[in-house]
């Protein structure tokens, strides 16, 4: 097990140098040019030329990546281009509401669509099976953003039970910070829900008939157990997987969810930061990210073998 | 902190009202109901922690945009201007006739000879820190004003000197009669002259300011890019007693903390205003404006200085454009009326078809030589492109397609073009590589552009020597670049004149040349939209979004 996690971390070193490197391609050589935006509408061309300077974007492209990898290295992100403020600061400020939605968003999806996936695969072809496989493909195919405003008009606009937008954090209490986040993380359980729900029944469906809940069945085994004892556990790698990819993709941000409700998130931090070409936030913001997901797949790996013997040994 | 206050907790009674309501939604099922007690409890906790926040009146608006940088001369970013008039203060300021008045300044003279200047403080001008506004902060901020605004640049150049006489009084000389001072001390926009602490006048422009003190009726309380700006009435301000008339007369701060949120989603903004989360926005999408008819506590008008105008702006040193036949048959092929319409539907209260370079209502308004973009004519645009040899070459239009402004005017543009004649290729961008590319004034296969759609506020636009336009300067001017000794005369004309006839008579001149040589082709001006609370009052009709003299009431 112990060589398994080192395996694991050590291959991380090479994913992050690739991703390192992809980021700061992707940024310089494509177009648009950050000390243009910054110089504002009416610049002459000496004014953006001096920005250019300040910013070292005059530099040679492999004297850039070498500075932007000395300071990734030791952890420095830079500044933002235009607020001047440490973009690790930036960042920060966008993690707690990211996170919460994110855990919000999961724990809703999880309590509704795991059982309503493992008892539509207990119950396949009945009503109740086509009744949820119908409700997970509208819950997947409708657009956020209108879920979203549906959730608003109603909840927001006409109970008023729910802020329309804006997040509060969590200082002002906990009660008032989950208050705020509710109709987003509604919005996009339906979403991942529907997720889920899909996944858990085809792979529930896929274990029932296996032979070792034959066995099970043959041997007496009450449908409870059959169910909770020999089944659930099976379906933990795949689950489990798409648990992890979905928090991942939630952590990476949901920009349209965020923009609706006017959560200050990641996403809206790298939309943001990438349309105005800042890119020591791009950078900062891509990179957390990328350790993000990383984390979170050596996570789901490491789960592997909570549910797989196999995997221990 | 930045303090979110839900509405149902800023009005008397609406926690209980939530108590109410979770408890009706319990019904009989004795489950529900302990949620719903659960809720109800919450709910009046909730409010109850709030408390404190509701004691201050806290005005919270969501304008267009956000503030990601903080420095006034930096960029001309709209909202951090708008901000940084609640900062900082200036010398001068214009008024509702964009004439400049004493702001900070408390009494000036100019000698016989109009070339020297001495000017006084008005008394009790602080710092957000404490300390005295003086001339040294004040020499050090025009100096620094005067390296980055064109009308400042003007002045540096006629500047012979410019000292203290004591701490409150100081003295401009210069070599030649120079009628623009006051109006460059009291610049509205593009750089307007803010008075800061020496050591923040020292910094550099591009630099990061070390802080944010300034000399205003508000101080900074918050800033959180992409989030929140917010200010705090600044209780030792001390503004000028007379009424406020556009940026001029007294900064009366009537509430005491101003919180601009950033609501990047136009119908989320409006939902909130209409929840009672805002108390005022601006930018409201015009489709959206029958959602606020049936509201009772709101009301919504257009702001009525002048508002913005479109331009179709093209690149003069580079083929097909280089031809002024062909320049003048764009003229010929576009109609502002189509434009407006597609941005604002039948609401044609809320915009003008306007021949005036210098917007409708301006001080400078003429409709001198406008005819050919008065009066699309698809025939005369045809005959006049073959007339200058036009061979079909593509115009290369930069299309920014993640903005629904540019995309709708830019899908009118292209099919106008054709119909006029042009082969166009649009090239869909994003408006962060619109910006970048822009400023290349190479040929196309290098990058470089022949048009683009742009749109600038009438506070820039009203005046020649603010218009970007209209100089003639060639490598100098604004991109696009046209270069025309005649307008460039025009412009030094306005310039120097001295009375507002004569300033008026260079206007006209600047418009007749600008609109044969196409410097640009001016699409229609229109007007955005504010709503309110009805519990909001004292706004103040600006080109500038001023939220000084705005009183809220509980």
């Amino acid at each position: 097990m112990q060589s398994f996690i080192i395996k694991r971390l050590l291959s991380v070193i090479p994913v992050v140098f690739i991703v390192l490197t992809t980021v700061f391609l992707l940024l310089h050589i494509g177009p648009g040019d950050p000390a243009a935006l910054i110089a504002g509408e009416n610049a002459s061309r000496t004014q953006i030329e001096e920005i250019r300077q300040r910013l070292m974007l005059d530099r040679p492209l492999l004297e850039q990546f070498l500075i932007y990898l000395r300071n990734v290295t030791s952890l420095n992100f830079g500044e933002s281009v235009y607020s001047g403020f440490p973009v690790g600061m930036l960042i920060l400020q966008r993690v707690e509401p990211t996170a919460l939605l994110a855990l919000y968003t999961m724990t809703i999806s999880v309590l509704i669509s795991i059982p309503m996936g493992v008892w539509a695969a207990w119950r396949a072809g009945t009503t109740l099976d086509r009744t949820l496989v119908i409700a997970s493909v509208i819950g997947f195919s409708v657009p956020v953003f209108v879920i979203g405003y549906a959730l608003v008009d109603l909840f927001a606009l006409r109970l008023r039970w729910f802020p329309v937008q804006g997040y509060k954090p969590l200082s002002g209490g906990f009660l008032a910070s989950v208050t705020s986040l509710t109709l987003p993380a509604v919005t996009l359980a339906f979403l991942f829900s529907a997720l889920l729900a899909r996944i858990t029944r085809a792979t529930m469906l896929e274990v029932l008939s296996e032979d070792y809940i034959r066995t099970a069945r043959a041997k007496g085994a009450r449908n409870g157990r059959v169910l909770i004892v020999h089944a659930l556990k099976n379906i933990g790698v795949p689950v489990v997987t798409v648990i992890g990819t979905s928090f991942a993709a939630l952590l990476g941000g949901v920009v349209i969810t965020e923009s609706v409700f006017n959560i200050p998130g990641m996403g809206r931090l790298t939309v943001d930061a990438i349309l105005n070409r800042d890119y020591p936030v791009v950078q900062g913001v891509l990179i957390t990210f990328s350790f993000v997901l990383i984390g979170i797949n050596l996570l789901v790996d490491l789960s592997y073998a909570l549910f797989d013997p196999r995997v221990r040994q | 902190m930045y303090t979110y206050i839900p509405i149902e907790c800023t009005r008397r009674g609406v926690a209980a009202a939530i108590a109410r309501r979770a408890l009706s939604w319990g019904g009989r099922n004795v489950e529900l109901n302990t949620i719903a007690k659960s809720i109800s409890v919450a709910a009046l906790l909730s409010c109850a922690g709030l408390g404190v926040a509701q004691a201050d009146s806290v005005l919270v608006l969501r304008d267009v945009g956000d503030i990601q940088q903080m420095d006034p001369l930096a960029s001309t970013n709209y909202p951090m201007r708008d901000m940084s008039y609640l900062l900082w203060d200036t010398l001068f300021a214009m008024d509702e006739n964009f004439e400049a008045q004493p702001q900070m300044v408390g009494a000036y003279s100019v000698s016989d000879d109009g070339m020297t200047y001495e000017f006084t403080l008005r008394d009790g001008l602080l710092f957000h820190d404490g300390a005295p506004v003086t001339t040294v902060d004040v020499i050090a901020s025009i100096e620094r004003w005067m390296t980055k605004d064109s009308l400042g640049l003007q002045i540096a150049q006629r500047l012979v000197s410019m000292e203290a006489i004591d701490d409150s009084s100081w003295r401009i000389v210069l070599n030649e009669p120079f009628g623009q001072l006051l109006n460059g001390l009291g610049r509205m926009t593009a750089y307007p002259l803010f008075i800061m602490p020496e050591r923040l006048a020292k910094t550099p422009i591009g630099e990061k300011l070390p802080d944010l003190i300034g000399s205003g009726p508000f101080k900074l309380a918050e800033w959180r890019p992409g989030v929140v700006f917010a200010v705090e009435k600044f209780q030792e301000y001390v503004p000028r007693d007379e009424p406020p008339s556009n940026l001029a007369g007294g900064k009366v701060a009537k509430v005491d903390r101003i919180e601009r949120a950033t609501i990047p989603d136009d119908m989320s903004a409006v939902n909130a205003l209409l929840s009672g989360e805002i108390d005022l926005l601006k930018g409201i999408p015009y489709d959206a404006l029958a959602l606020l008819d049936t509201e009772d506590n709101l009301e919504y008008g257009a702001r009525p200085l002048l508002g913005q105008s479109i331009q179709i702006v093209l690149n003069h040193t580079q083929p097909p454009f280089d031809n002024i036949k062909v320049r003048q048959a764009v003229q010929l092929a576009l109609s502002q009326q189509d434009f407006m319409a597609t941005l604002l539907g039948d609401r044609d209260d809320l915009y003008e078809i306007c021949a005036a370079i210098f917007m409708c209502g301006g001080p400078f308004e003429t409709d001198v030589n406008s005819e050919r973009y008065m009066n699309e004519n698809f025939e005369a645009s045809k005959a006049l492109l073959e007339e200058a040899g036009y061979d079909g070459t593509p115009i290369t239009y930069l299309h920014p397609v993640d903005q629904q402004f540019q995309r709708d005017m830019g899908t009118v543009l292209i099919d106008k073009l054709r119909s006029g004649g042009f082969v166009v290729d649009a090239r869909q961008i994003d408006l962060a590589t619109m910006f970048s590319r822009r400023s290349n004034n190479g040929p196309v296969s290098e990058g470089g552009w022949n048009m683009f759609l742009t749109a600038f506020g009438g506070d820039a636009m009203m005046d020649p020597l603010t218009n970007p336009y209209v100089s003639g300067a060639c490598e100098e001017a604004f991109v696009g670049w046209p270069c025309d000794e005649e307008l460039q005369a025009n412009w030094r004309e306005f310039l120097l004149a001295d009375t507002n006839d004569a300033r008026m008579a260079a206007a006209v001149k600047i418009q007749d040349r600008s609109n044969e040589i196409v410097t640009f082709v001016p699409m229609g001006q229109y007007f955005g939209v504010t709503a309110w609370k009805t519990s909001v009052s004292g706004q103040i009709d600006s080109p500038v979004s001023v939220y000084w003299n705005i009183e809220k009431a509980e």
